[in-house]
């Protein structure tokens, strides 16, 4: 062969080896979007969801039929529209033609029923069904009658949806059916998976489908093809477990996470700092935090009085200047800003040293003398209970002379313990919306007949008025319920609103597409992610 | 026939004298335990002699750094730093010495009874003994922990039951050694029983024994009080063990370090005097009966 063609024959083969070389790094490395979890999810089972992990891991993992946007509006997701009947109790949904199940079946409004049905059923155990189905026809006989579908939800077609409510209903379903506990899920995967189905078959419609849940190291996800808005832009989700919100950001500043809470203690530094300054970014949050106070385990908090004390021994303004730089809002009643029914006017019972030793006197305990040692468990979540724990400890003890002692547990056991209702004496957590409607709060932490009554109040006043809300007829009625309710919550006091709290996060800025909403920790389901390279 | 002279103890060890100059020439046992003199008073004074109380917020004062008013500044609500570590140096001493007391107690006579009667009753409890040192002490701690409850007293509980087996063992090897000696077969042929025997005679000789044990137990068994408080199990906030301290400051590692710095030289700082302290002075009373158990 000619001296030139071998050359050439060369060349051209180290070109194409070279171009091949390139083409295929380019198609290998992933991408990879790293967001931490604050603590090992109790389970990840989205119809039973009530905390913040395993609200980030089943939004992932399964869609609704509608979902809050960055606006805070319910658009459509899983639905692509929906009609309401003029009497409010008749809702059509309109299914996407498109919807395909991780498993690779296509998903319809059977599924939507079953799901629904399933929800309504005791074998659920959720926590969340009386709330968000209370009003369909046919629930009673699905949760306390053995039924196992509901009647209510009717298959008109293959993509159609009707779901009939009773009279009166119980105000907007297109927002209850924007929780995460009405997703649609597989019965092939409930009947194989059993109780614990969630785990074993994580079947479901959303944008990331579970590729491995490495209990207390991390849980990765795998872009899902076939999801109806069109496959994730980013290829793989890890979320390591890193309880400890300095570790967390140390990462942060590592490299190896994309966002991360700011932790408030290290809020001065960051926000001078010239590069992470730039990264922070600070929106609205419906979240309260708020000291509850149990009588079922310390007898002197069945008295009002000794109660209302307590309210008025914190000094929020204080804590919230001294310890969280003014970020935060001292809290009225028990709703924070974005939740209808939230009122800026209202402000609870003030820091008054004075009226607080006068009404524990007037209960029987002067100078604090007969109380008995208070344990005040705190939610290890995020750093911000544990920061407000022990500023709020010393001012009770030294206003009212009750000696204090804080409990940090791990997230886990305090979940645990908190929902057995009987453990804690008092405890310091918080609660955020992942659906922008006063039951959330109101009804589900305090009406007597709720599983969540962590702080067994019984107040037939106060279930009155979550009846009244619940059947009133339009939404201003029912709005006027729910002021009225919270006002009666700063009264009574079954608990203490201590602050309403705003998202301080750090972000990559090679991140774009992350939708930041007030719910849960900040971010809705990381459906439109991209990261650029 | 003359009654037979008491006979004084084994004189193999070095007389009280002896050791005491032995223990001056090393120089860094006495630096040790001059620092444990220092350390160890201060604990217990300074909480009281202070003007301030270890839970006394000022939220105004946060963050503040050494002054006149706060020898070591402020923490992040404002509590004076010198007098939570003094606290808790409390706190860890006595934990430890408690614990001490408790093991040399328990093991001490366990063990005792153990080398003296022999036969199955010393099976038995070597046995004991070794299923109890195979358990690691944390471990047992955690159990304990989730049992009982947190707190100073789980604390304790936990980590006399995971010394005690060390300290039996030490003393039934010393008093296998001595209970063919001349004195004690004396006491015996006078008609000492066995009670009078143990502890009059042979725990009174492995008593300098036990002193050194325990010294040196004391190091590690802070060491374990604070990492169980670190972890949430021992002392309860707000009370400051040192290992709470530490644990407290970690959010706060990048912008107040001095906060996490002072705990944690604190601690190293006592545990190595203590461990000094144990050396040399088991050093002094037998060369080499330190490393022997």
């Amino acid at each position: 062969m000619p001296r030139h063609h071998r050359l050439l024959r060369i060349a051209l083969s180290v070109a194409v080896a070279l171009l091949a070389t390139a083409a295929s790094v380019g198609a290998q490395t992933p991408t990879t979007f790293r967001s931490a979890l604050l603590g090992e999810p109790p389970h990840i089972d989205p119809q039973r969801m009530a905390d913040f992990g395993s609200y980030t891991v089943t939004s992932q993992i399964y869609s609704t039929l509608t979902i809050l946007d960055e606006k805070l509006q319910i658009v459509p997701y899983a639905a692509e529209k929906w009609t309401v009947s003029p009497d409010g109790q008749t809702w059509t949904f309109k299914l996407r033609n498109n919807i395909v199940f991780h498993n690779g079946r296509k998903a319809d409004a059977n599924d939507v029923k079953y799901s629904l049905s399933r929800l309504a059923s005791p074998d659920s155990r959720s926590p969340s069904s009386f709330l968000l189905l209370s009003d369909v026809v046919g629930f009673e006989a699905v949760n306390k009658q053995g039924e196992k579908e509901l009647s209510g939800v009717r298959v008109v077609d293959p993509l159609t949806v009707e779901i009939r409510l009773q009279s009166p209903p119980k105000g907007d379903l297109a927002t209850r059916m924007s929780h995460i506990s009405t997703a649609i899920i597989a019965k092939e995967a409930v009947e194989a998976g059993g109780q614990n189905w969630a785990e074993a078959q994580p079947i479901g419609t959303g944008p990331w489908k579970l590729k491995e849940w490495a209990h207390r190291s991390k849980v990765v996800y795998d872009a899902f093809p076939q999801f109806f808005e069109g496959k994730p832009k980013v290829d793989r989700l890890e979320m390591p477990i890193v309880p400890e919100p300095a570790t967390q950001l140390a990462m942060y500043q590592n490299g190896e996470l994309d966002v991360v809470l700011v932790p408030l203690g290290d809020y001065q530094r960051i926000k001078a700092d010239p590069r992470l300054g730039k990264d922070m970014k600070i929106w609205d949050r419906t979240q309260s935090q708020f000291l509850a106070l149990n009588p079922r385990v310390y007898a002197p908090f069945k008295d009002v009085r000794v109660r209302q004390a307590f309210a008025h021994a914190i000094d929020k303004t204080k804590v919230i200047n001294q310890v969280f730089h003014g970020l935060y809002i001292p809290a009225g009643g028990m709703l924070p800003p974005g939740i209808p029914g939230y009122d800026a006017q209202l402000k609870g019972l003030p820091y008054d040293p004075a009226r607080a030793k006068q009404l524990l006197a007037d209960a029987g305990f002067p100078g604090g003398k007969g109380l008995p040692p208070l344990t005040m468990a705190v939610n290890p979540v995020t750093g911000d209970y544990r920061m407000m724990a022990e500023p709020v400890a010393a001012m009770l003890t030294d206003t009212l002379g009750v000696s204090v002692e804080v409990q940090v547990q791990e997230f886990a056991a305090f979940t645990a313990a908190m929902n057995r209702r009987d453990a804690l004496a008092s405890f310091m957590t918080g609660w955020s919306a992942s659906t922008l409607d006063a039951g959330y709060f109101h009804e589900l932490w305090l009406y007597s007949k709720s599983p969540l009554n962590r702080v067994n109040y019984e107040s037939a006043a106060f279930d009155k008025l979550i009846e009244q809300a619940n059947s009133a007829p339009d939404r201003a009625k029912r709005v006027a319920f729910v002021k009225q309710a919270d006002e009666l919550i700063t009264k009574d006091v079954p608990l203490i609103p201590v602050m309403y709290t705003r998202f301080v996060y750090l972000i990559n800025p090679k991140v774009k597409g992350l939708e930041s909403v007030p719910l849960s920790l900040g971010f809705g389901p990381f459906r439109a992610i991209e990261i650029a390279r | 026939m003359q009654p037979l002279a008491p006979v004084l103890a084994p004189t193999v060890r070095p007389r009280r004298a002896q050791w005491f100059r032995a223990l001056e020439r090393d120089r860094t046992t006495v630096l040790a335990g001059i620092l444990v003199a220092l350390i160890v008073p201060d604990s217990l004074i300074l909480p009281a002699v202070l003007p301030y109380r270890y839970n006394q917020q000022s939220l105004d004062h946060t963050f503040e750094g050494p002054s006149r008013q706060h020898w070591l500044g402020t923490d992040q609500y404002g509590r004076d730093l010198l007098t939570r570590l003094a606290q808790g140096g409390r706190i860890s001493l006595v934990v430890g010495v408690v614990t001490v007391l408790a093991e040399v107690l328990l093991g001490g006579l366990l063990g005792g009874i153990a080398g003296y009667a022999g036969g199955t009753l010393d099976e038995w409890l070597m046995r004991l003994t070794d299923m109890m040192l195979a358990f690691p002490a944390l471990l047992l701690a955690l159990l304990l922990a989730a049992i009982l409850g947190p707190g100073a007293l789980t604390v304790i509980v936990a980590l006399t039951l995971a010394g005690w087996p060390a300290m039996a063992r030490t003393v039934r090897g010393e008093v296998l050694s001595l209970k063919e000696r001349e004195f004690v077969v004396a006491a015996r042929a006078q008609g000492a029983g066995a009670a009078r025997i143990l502890l009059r005679h042979l725990l009174r000789n492995t008593v300098h024994l036990i002193v050194v044990r325990a010294t040196l137990d004391i190091g590690p068994i802070i060491l374990t009080e604070a990492t169980l408080s670190f972890l949430g199990l021992g002392v309860q906030r707000p009370m400051p063990s040192w290992g709470v301290l530490i644990a407290d400051s970690f959010q706060y590692l990048q912008s107040a370090p001095a906060l996490a710095i002072v705990p944690c030289i604190a601690l190293s700082v006592t545990i190595l005097a203590l461990n000094f302290v144990g050396e040399g002075a088991a050093e002094a009373m037998d060369p080499g009966v330190a490393k022997a158990s």
